[in-house]
């Protein structure tokens, strides 16, 4: 209990101390430029000027409809007079050709310059800024409640809101480290701010899942041994109450006075309500309890180990195993996806690998390597899916393996025999065992046979 | 196989890619808005790195601006280290983790047990591959009508190659029949929950549960205060024999033994009187328990059937206790169980797996039963149905009395009567209750004609409820053998 409960405080100390270092870095990367509220008046001021632009705007169309029709009017007379109205046709072709044609933008150039184009950037950080304001308390609160309540789904919120804060921050450009991944080496890559601070994030997401491990697994099997002794131990020290003595003594003396048929109705009405209706549990209990700690006295007197299997003491998830291994485990695994992320993020290097002694290149793709393509993200994506597609198969055939499938058919006869043959035994046989599938025994059984024959 | 968790990670990242695939031409905030509002911004960052390009080839440096965006790297980036890591752990995974080579053994203590006993189940898990397995997650499935009282059927741990590890449980069998414990369900999980394999194994222990000895306990309880007169303790038939106990004295008849001839009483009364004894004879009964669907009507636990099994529990207790030959048939559409009369102490164990088994099923024909029966056993006995008479036609029922009846055997219905069994009228509504109440007279009609068709053959029948079943099976039984029906 003690040791699952230091592998609990070590995970939970080792999320809480990732979780700070990896809020802090995530808040310093912001430019706290980006939280310039007083520019909130300047946008409210432009906002203020669109509107009245777009009141024109519409006039201006209304005019521009009304002239139309009024020199439609004026004009049917006229076939051919390219006036229409106060407004010529030459200018509406112009407008028209100023919104549609993207090379000029999507409006014209007399309307916006640069200068007016900088309040959209404004506007964009400040949207930026009120949505990290939104998913900061999301991804903090989520990350506390996380060390509370052990839900992975929490850490993935925080995980997620982390992330959110991250590119939007990137989008609107008010980070401070710098945004490019550089991939000319591994330790450079590895050492780019935006990667390493990336990869803190995706780091306390593992610590949280093999945290969460400790709190939903290993716990409650140590609190179940410790619910289960204390329900033994209730049962071994229970001692039937004098009330429900009485009530017992009472029903067997008055069946005595009366007569056997009201007797028998009572008693089954009695027996109808307490199996139906859950009623008058209370002798009932202390006869199941009486009855129980007869039979687990029984029990324990055939077999002392009835207890310890009962709480699961000899199925307790070994702890200290757990954090001995936790670190080189995930350091290797963080090592290889680093790795491999390395290979795909830069193709260059995996391509140009070499066998070291023989000189020879693993990949023989020049026009590959010359590529314009192979900086593209396009080239990425194919990577990493043949990338997980090849450690998908690995498994696979790992799996095939390990299933035994490919050992002899003569070692498993040999199996089968030891497991029939098992002098040691001297506990009463197992009355249902789940080993082999079916169809290997019947195959073993064939085999027998035929050696037999 | 993926796990949800692991599914999570995998589409986050491929999300991610998308994104960055997505993103790719449009750039951040800053590069984006002079491009859109005017297009100088683009123009005026790729004139200044197109020096040296040759002429027509300048896009190709906005586009390179655009494609090295921050947005892509960084989602491109975080979408391949969510793909990388929901698989990376895959191959480690699938080389150790092998629910094939988890053997579960299951051990209860007692394959047959009375309603309301406990049974202790073991499940011992054991790895027999060469690899740790960090989670296990075994489950022992266990049939409804099973409570468990202590423990838990299901096990969370992690199991070194070769170890095997044991957890147990008690439960609590509720009612009668033959159940399966199992399957067993193994789930292996990764630490960190991106992968499972699951497994199902379709191994079973059955265990058969006999009806509950409580009545037979609780009777036993109260025998032990046995009286003569009072219902429980042993009784002797009143018909007059050749046993030892003295009955009563009568005048001489002819033919009379001499032996018998009371001389104290002839010089007191002047008159010749004989002694008479009380024969000691025992009674051949056999129960017809009919288990067609009509009687696995009532409340759950506490049907017809239910209550008449109980009934022949007792009665086969008593008549054990007494040394009355105690036989019984089980039927529905056909006989399906018999058991011969017999006294002796083995009988009680197979009479126990017969109704153990007898489950509620098809229609009733008491025909078949009756004749099945008449043609085993050649000798007068007394016949005690428990039918609801609700599966078969009076027609066939009067057949089987009058079959019965032609070798003198004696018979007596004890009938659960169907609405009794459903529902207490105080707890229906207005409607229900006159619904409730219409019903009762419908049945209560269809049995007045069967008593009256059977009437004729002397055959009693006795409509029982839930409250005075058992009451009357043991009065039926010992007014059997107090008038001596299918005395031996």
């Amino acid at each position: 209990m003690a040791t699952s409960q230091s592998a609990a405080y070590f995970f939970r100390v080792v999320y809480i101390i990732l979780f700070i270092f990896s809020g802090f870095l995530v808040l310093s990367s912001i430019d706290p430029a980006m939280f310039d509220f007083t520019k909130v008046f300047e946008i409210l001021n432009y906002l203020l000027l669109i509107v009245q632009g777009l009141v024109s705007a519409l006039g201006g169309v209304a005019k521009i409809i009304t002239n139309i029709i009024l020199s439609g009017k004026t004009a049917i007379p006229f076939l051919g007079d390219p006036s229409l109205g106060t407004i010529n046709v030459t200018d509406i072709e112009q407008m028209l050709v100023s919104i549609f044609n993207p090379a000029n933008g999507f409006f014209p150039h007399s309307t916006l310059d640069l200068a007016q184009a900088d309040i959209i950037t404004d506007v964009s950080v400040f949207i930026g800024a009120t949505i990290i304001l939104v998913l900061l308390p999301i991804a903090f609160f989520s990350g506390i409640g996380f060390l509370r309540e052990g839900d992975t789904k929490l850490a993935i919120y925080s995980f997620l809101g982390f992330q959110m804060i991250l590119i939007v921050a990137i989008f609107t450009q008010k980070i401070k480290i710098s945004t490019q991944i550089d991939t000319s080496s591994l330790p450079s890559m590895i050492l780019s701010p935006i990667f390493t601070l990336g990869f803190l994030l995706y780091l306390l997401l593992e610590v949280a899942f093999q945290t969460s491990y400790t709190l939903n697994i290993i716990e409650p099997m140590a609190e179940r041994e410790k619910r289960i002794q204390e329900h033994l131990k209730r049962i071994r020290t229970f001692v039937p109450t004098e009330e429900g003595i009485a009530t017992t003594d009472q029903s067997i003396q008055s069946m005595q006075s009366k007569k056997f048929g009201l007797l028998a109705s009572s008693y089954l009405r009695e027996m109808v309500e307490r199996r139906v209706f859950r009623r008058g549990d209370t002798v009932r209990d202390s006869k199941s309890m009486m009855r129980l700690q007869s039979y687990l006295a029984n029990l324990q007197q055939s077999d002392p180990r009835t207890e310890s299997k009962l709480a699961a003491q000899t199925a307790q998830p070994d702890t200290s195993s757990l954090i001995r291994y936790f670190v080189p485990a995930m350091l290797f695994r963080l090592f290889a996806v680093i790795l491999l992320s390395y290979f795909v993020m830069a193709p260059e290097g995996m391509l140009n690998l070499e066998i070291p002694i023989l000189n020879i290149k693993i990949f023989i793709f020049p026009a590959l390597l010359d590529s314009l393509e192979l900086s593209q993200p396009e080239f990425q994506t194919i990577a990493i899916l043949n990338m997980a597609l090849i450690l998908i198969l690995i498994g696979a055939v790992l799996n095939y393996l390990s299933s035994g499938k490919t050992r002899t058919v003569m070692q498993r006869v040999v199996q089968r025999i030891d497991t029939l043959v098992d002098f040691d035994r001297s506990s009463p046989q197992p009355t249902a065992v789940s080993d082999v599938s079916e169809s290997e025994d019947t195959e073993e059984e064939e085999l027998l046979e035929e050696e037999e024959l | 196989m993926l796990s949800s968790r692991g599914a999570f990670i995998a589409i986050g990242g491929i999300l991610l890619l998308s994104i960055g695939l997505s993103a790719k031409g449009i750039g951040t905030v800053t590069t984006m808005v002079p491009i859109l509002f005017s297009g100088e911004g683009l123009i005026q960052q790729s004139t200044n790195q197109t020096a040296g390009l040759p002429e027509g080839m300048e896009f190709l440096e906005a586009f390179e601006i655009l494609n090295s965006s921050p947005i892509v790297d960084y989602s491109m980036f975080l979408g391949t280290l969510l793909i990388l890591a929901s698989v990376i752990g895959l191959p480690f995974f699938r080389a150790s983790a092998n629910a094939s080579l988890i053997r579960v053994t299951r051990l209860v203590d007692r394959e047959k047990a009375f309603a309301g006993e406990y049974v202790h189940v073991t499940v011992r898990v054991e790895n027999t591959g060469r690899k740790r397995i960090d989670f296990l997650e075994i489950y022992d499935a266990i049939p409804d009508m099973f409570e468990i009282v202590l423990g838990e059927n299901f096990i969370i741990t992690q199991l070194a190659g070769h170890e095997t590890k044991e957890f147990s449980y008690i439960v609590q069998v509720s009612t009668r029949g033959v159940y399966q414990i199992g399957p067993v369900k193994v789930i292996i999980h990764d630490r960190l929950g991106f992968y499972f394999e699951e497994d199902v194994r379709h191994f079973y222990t059955e265990v058969l549960c006999y009806p509950s000895y409580e009545d037979i306990r609780r009777m036993e309880a109260l025998s032990k205060r046995r009286q003569q007169g009072k219902m429980f303790g042993a009784h002797k038939t009143r018909q007059k024999g050749m046993g030892d106990d003295f009955h009563a004295l009568a005048r001489y008849y002819p033919g009379a033994p001499f032996k018998s001839l009371d001389w104290k009483a002839f010089s007191r009364t002047g008159e010749l009187m004989v002694r008479e004894f009380e024969a000691e004879k025992n009674i051949r009964i056999v129960l017809f328990l009919d288990h067609s669907g009509s009687m696995g009507a009532g409340i759950p636990y506490n049907t017809k059937l239910d209550f008449a099994i109980r009934s022949v529990m007792l009665v086969m207790k008593m008549a054990e206790e007494r040394q009355d030959l105690f036989g019984l048939l089980t039927y529905a559409d056909r006989p399906t169980s018999y058991l011969p009369p017999g006294g002796s102490k083995s009988m009680f164990h197979q009479l126990l797996e017969i109704l153990a088994l007898v489950e509620p099923e098809g229609r009733s024909d008491p025909l078949a039963a009756v004749d099945y029966v008449m043609q085993r056993l050649p000798r007068a006995s007394f016949y005690v149905f428990l039918t609801d008479l609700e599966s078969s036609d009076s027609e066939i029922f009067t057949e089987a009395a009058k079959r019965a009846r032609s070798t003198k055997n004696r018979i007596t219905v004890i009938s659960p009567f169907g609405p009794l069994f459903e529902a207490k009228l105080t707890d229906l509504s207005t409607t229900e209750r006159a619904i409730a109440e219409a019903i009762f007279e419908e049945y209560l009609g269809y049995r007045k004609q069967v008593e009256d068709s059977l009437r004729g053959l002397g055959v009693e029948i006795i409509n029982v409820g839930p409250d005075d079943i058992l009451p009357n099976v043991i009065k039926t039984y010992m007014k059997g053998k107090q008038v001596g029906k299918g005395s031996v």
